[in-house]
């Protein structure tokens, strides 16, 4: 599928180039780290990112391809496709109710939600997992195969429609940055033959099986809000025990399959400018098929009796925050950020927490004209542990940049979630340059 | 906050001729006739925007290339969009939407970002990006953020300009006042002074090279502004304009600002 994916990226890309006055444009980005307590490795790696851009009248065609080479990747080289998307706006009128019609089609990226650093409307489309606690969410992200349909109303309202026909694929292969309970099940595959896990991502899918995404969104008493329901494939995978047997502990058979689950998601979320303050929350009620693990004891048990280790639950997320440019000195920018993730009718046997609370909160400020700017980022969880990312980042021209900064991180290792991030700090040094 | 009015008036094309009887024009009627006399319906600008490392150097540190259009939606009103299309900055976006009776609506967008972000109203006379300008000077200011007091005109470039003294209504503004020098004839402002909360004029706007564009609208195609105690400049030198041709409403919305241009 990956093939193909490749093959349609160029399918849009080629005519771009062929286009007279196409926007080609390269970012090139060098990554380097040192561990500095112990674990197993952190990241190096080689980035190209390539930007094909046309616009023909209402007409706008956009292909982004990252080729890479990368400790955390499996295969060397390789590229993913950010996007490949067309689409065409359609002008209706200029006063009356609906002004536009947007279709579009291809690889599409979509943003939903609009807090910063935790996002839980956001699971349109597949993540690049592989270094997943240390890339920013429209880092990870990669095209989805989607069609849409957008009604723009007036300037902040607008109605669209989505329909995906495949799953997404995240890309979590990464075993030292796996949360730890899925590096353990892999740990189990190489000590027992008979364990497996096994990717079930299918590239041929059914086309009655379409995910189906809706957003409404709009400006009232100048609040931007939006409500958004989703019907469809979920862009994290859950572990789905089957074939187990455990009566030789010696040497235990089981098979667990990596699928995606459709899931039945409603959301809001809004922004608001109050004084010298931007309020942001987003809200997002699983209501039908988000799947939970069980404990590993408790999913062999499942899994024995007939079960596949996982438990279907209703979910709640939450995220509030602000954020502030000139909080108590000028230029400094504050960010906070407070969130929940609730499972309603908890069940002891699930490996997740009844409640996780989360807090981030980022700090920034650029001397004279951000030729030299500090950051930190620190996010806290709650009775889990912490990270930490102070960065100093240098401009040294208007095309390049560079960064030094370190990851700190603190979590017990037994956690199910974090505990691969115990004693994984490391430093690193990022250059980046546009072309 | 004159300079928000310099840098409007000729970002966006404002201003025209005055009225006859133009000399008991007060304060508030110079200031109304530079948001508003030279805005053409449409306005598509291509233009160079140069960072100077200090007051007094002759060659830019760097230099980007921008792309603004604006749009008019009523008397003094506009939506207006600019964006930096090369540089480590290519892409970041920056809309305005004037509302009747309400504050000015302002977004960002950044590629690290991925969606449109409001900004406060507090951020208005915040520096946009790196550059000497504010987010208020680029996306327009409000008639009714200030109040306007005429004082007695000077000769300026060899003719007699207008001055006007604007006081921001927010007691709490990073400016709460400039002076500005008004072209009489073209409603163009040609030079602001702005005073910080010390009472010290901490940036300087000199806008030249004033040319009539459409037949009907008078530009000032270079907009210059020093900071005067950080003791660096930033320029924007225009090289296209165009006036009164139809643009997309869809440059103009908050979730198209990441569209190709």
């Amino acid at each position: 599928m990956r093939g193909k994916q490749i093959v349609f990226a160029f399918v849009l890309i080629v005519p771009v180039l062929a286009l007279q006055g196409f926007g080609l444009q390269g970012d090139l980005t060098l990554y380097g780290s040192a561990i500095l307590d112990g674990g197993e490795y952190a990241k190096n790696s080689a980035e190209m990112t390539f930007t094909a851009t046309e616009r023909i009248g209402e007409s706008m065609i956009r292909t982004e391809v990252d080729c890479f080479w990368s400790s955390v990747h499996g295969s060397q080289p390789d590229i993913l496709i950010r996007e490949a998307s067309w689409k065409h706006v359609f002008e209706v009128s200029e006063s009356g109710l609906v002004r536009s019609l947007t279709l579009s089609a291809g690889m599409l990226r979509f943003t939903w939600g609009k807090s910063d650093e935790l996002r839980v409307l956001d699971i349109l489309n597949p993540q690049y997992l592989n270094f997943v606690l240390f890339d920013g969410i429209e880092e990870r992200k990669l095209g989805r195969l989607a069609f849409g349909l957008e009604a723009s109303l007036g300037d902040c309202t607008a109605l669209e429609a989505v329909v995906l026909p495949l799953a997404g694929r995240t890309v979590i292969e990464n075993q030292a940055m796996m949360p730890k309970a899925m590096r353990d099940l892999y740990a189990a595959g190489r000590i027992w033959s008979g364990f497996e896990v096994r990717e079930t991502w299918e590239a041929r899918q059914s086309l009655d099986d379409l995910s189906l995404a809706l957003r409404w969104r709009d400006q009232i008493f100048g609040v931007d809000y939006g409500f958004y329901w989703y019907h469809g494939y979920h862009n994290l995978p859950v572990f789905k025990w089957t074939n187990v047997d455990f009566s030789n502990p010696a040497d235990p058979l089981a098979l667990i399959l990596q699928e995606y689950r459709k899931t039945d998601m409603l959301g809001i979320d809004f922004e608001a400018a109050l004084g010298s303050f931007v309020f942001r929350g987003e809200v997002a009620l699983y209501v039908k098929g988000k799947t939970f693990q069980m404990g590993q004891t408790a999913a062999i048990a499942d899994a024995m009796g007939g079960g596949d280790g996982t438990r279907a639950k209703r979910y709640l997320q939450y995220v509030i925050g602000f954020d502030n440019r000139n909080f108590l000195v000028e230029k400094l920018y504050l960010n906070l950020q407070f969130s929940q993730n609730r499972i309603l009718e908890h069940d002891s046997v699930l490996q997740q927490d009844a409640v996780e609370t989360i807090g981030t909160a980022r700090v920034e400020y650029g001397f004279d004209r951000d030729i030299v700017t500090l950051k930190l980022g620190f996010g806290w969880f709650v009775s889990r542990g912490w990270q930490g990312n102070p960065e100093v980042s240098f401009k040294i021209d208007d095309g390049v940049a560079l960064g030094i900064g370190a990851w700190l991180m603190q979590f017990e290792a037994t956690d199910p979630m974090y505990g691969s991030f115990d004693k994984m700090d490391f430093g690193y040094i990022t250059m980046s340059a546009k072309f | 906050m004159k300079r928000t009015l310099v840098f409007a008036a000729a970002v966006t094309l404002i201003s025209a001729g005055l009225l006859p009887g133009a000399d008991t024009l007060t304060g508030y009627q110079i200031a109304r006739k530079v948001k508003s006399a030279n805005e053409a319906n449409t306005t598509q600008v291509t233009a160079q925007l140069k960072l100077f490392s200090s007051v007094s150097a002759t060659a830019p540190a760097e230099t980007r290339s921008v792309s603004m259009k604006s749009k008019k939606i009523g008397d003094g009103l506009k939506k207006h969009v600019f964006r930096f299309t090369d540089s480590r900055y290519r892409g970041t976006t920056f809309l305005s939407l004037d509302n009747a009776g309400s504050d000015t609506t302002f977004y960002l967008y950044l590629n690290t970002v991925g969606r449109p972000r409001r900004l406060s109203s507090g951020e208005k006379q915040n520096q946009f990006i790196d550059t000497d300008f504010t987010n208020e000077e680029l996306g327009g200011f409000d008639l009714d953020d200030y109040t306007y007091d005429r004082i007695a005109d000077i000769q300026y470039n060899g003719k007699p300009h207008y001055r006007v003294w604007c006081h921001k209504k927010d007691q709490s503004a990073k400016f709460p006042k400039f002076l500005a020098i008004v072209d009489p004839e073209k409603s163009v402002i040609v030079k602001v002074s702005v005073y910080n909360k010390a009472g010290r004029i901490e940036k300087v706007g000199t806008f030249s090279d004033v040319r009539l564009v459409g037949g009907k609208y008078w530009v000032p195609f270079s907009m210059r502004v020093e900071d005067k105690i950080r003791n660096h400049a930033s320029e924007i030198r225009i090289s296209v304009v165009d006036v009164d041709r139809a643009v997309s409403d869809t440059y103009f919305r908050p979730q198209s600002m990441n569209n190709p241009w």
